[in-house]
């Protein structure tokens, strides 16, 4: 959203619009790059999983989860391929190679759109410290 | 617990975790002997602000109890499924598909579990025989729901608290406008 109107002529009551108008915006911002940071170390612990389940033999000993709070002992039964969660209710049975591209993937397309975020947020708080700037100046002005 | 103003709450004990606001009958008599209007609408503020944090307090608590409530009766539900296998004489392993991580699942055998493991969160798990997890999870479960229960009582109470502070501090600032017209008048 360019302004055609430079920033000086804006009254002051119109700066301290924009003013919160951007830091509303800016809050926007910071929330949506904190849940895709959460994404991002979300898949990079799904990886770590899959690595050592790669070590662990057929057999091994496990605490099996049954809710989030109960745990039962048994023992891995397939150590060569893991069903994967691709959304929308499907899962995919792969194999450890597999669902370790898929994750690869999904952390790649995550760090790029975190990248453009921080960049898009950069350039609004540039933005921003523009306008509190000139809002600081109209306010010394009229007060003088 | 509440260093608020005295004149303003009942002497009974009726909640010890909710002061009882006391009903300003004689506002004038109240605002002559405790310093004034002014005096008396801070002192009000005061009292409402506390109760408003103590509401909040009390249904964070609530919530988090409520959240509880669902995940108790889950572990529950499996504990007494696991029994019944026992006595069935279920000697066959189960296959089971369980959360490895976020979006990845695998498969274990579970045969003959005699113990489960409790996750009684700060990093601390507990293994258990299965009737002594069933035994813990139904006590915390009818803990929960006996404490959802106690909390609703504060909670209506300590509203009823604030509806009769509100409405003492609008008399409160009825008495004071007036006070204001008559100076204006007796000019």
């Amino acid at each position: 959203m360019e302004r055609q109107i430079p920033i000086s002529e804006l009254t002051k009551d119109q700066l301290q619009i924009l003013y919160d108008r951007m830091e509303q915006e800016l809050e926007h911002l910071r929330n949506s790059l904190r849940t895709l940071n959460m994404a991002v170390s979300r898949l990079q612990r799904s990886l770590h999983c899959l690595d050592s389940l790669s070590n662990k033999s057929e057999g091994s000993q496990v605490m099996v989860p049954l809710t989030s709070s109960l745990y039962v002992p048994g023992s891995l039964k397939d150590t060569k391929s893991v069903l994967v969660d691709i959304g929308t209710g499907y899962y995919v049975k792969s194999s450890l190679e597999k669902a370790e591209d898929y994750l690869k993937r999904r952390l790649s397309s995550v760090k790029k759109e975190v990248e453009k975020l921080q960049q898009l947020l950069s350039t609004k708080q540039e933005q921003h410290e523009y306008v509190s700037v000139a809002l600081r100046e109209k306010l010394v002005q009229t007060t003088s | 617990m509440f260093s608020v103003a005295s004149f303003l709450l009942e002497n009974t004990l009726e909640n010890s975790l909710v002061p009882a606001a006391k009903f300003l009958e004689d506002i004038d008599k109240v605002v002559e002997e405790h310093g004034g209007i002014s005096t008396v609408f801070q002192a009000l503020e005061q009292l409402y602000t506390r109760y408003k944090i103590l509401d909040s307090s009390l249904s964070r608590q609530k919530r988090s109890f409520q959240d509880k409530i669902p995940d108790l009766t889950n572990a529950l539900q499996v504990i007494r499924w696991l029994r019944s296998l026992e006595e069935r004489e279920q000697r066959e392993p189960i296959e089971t598909t369980f959360e490895l991580a976020d979006n990845i699942y695998s498969t274990a055998l579970v045969k003959n579990p005699q113990v489960v493991y409790l996750w009684l969160g700060a990093n601390v798990m507990v293994e258990y025989s299965f009737e002594e997890a069933e035994y813990l999870l139904k006590e915390n479960l009818d803990g929960a729901r006996d404490k959802i229960q106690q909390l609703e009582k504060d909670l209506a109470f300590l509203r009823e608290q604030m509806t009769t502070t509100e409405v003492n501090i609008s008399r409160v600032y009825t008495a004071q406008l007036k006070k204001q017209a008559s100076n204006v008048a007796s000019f």
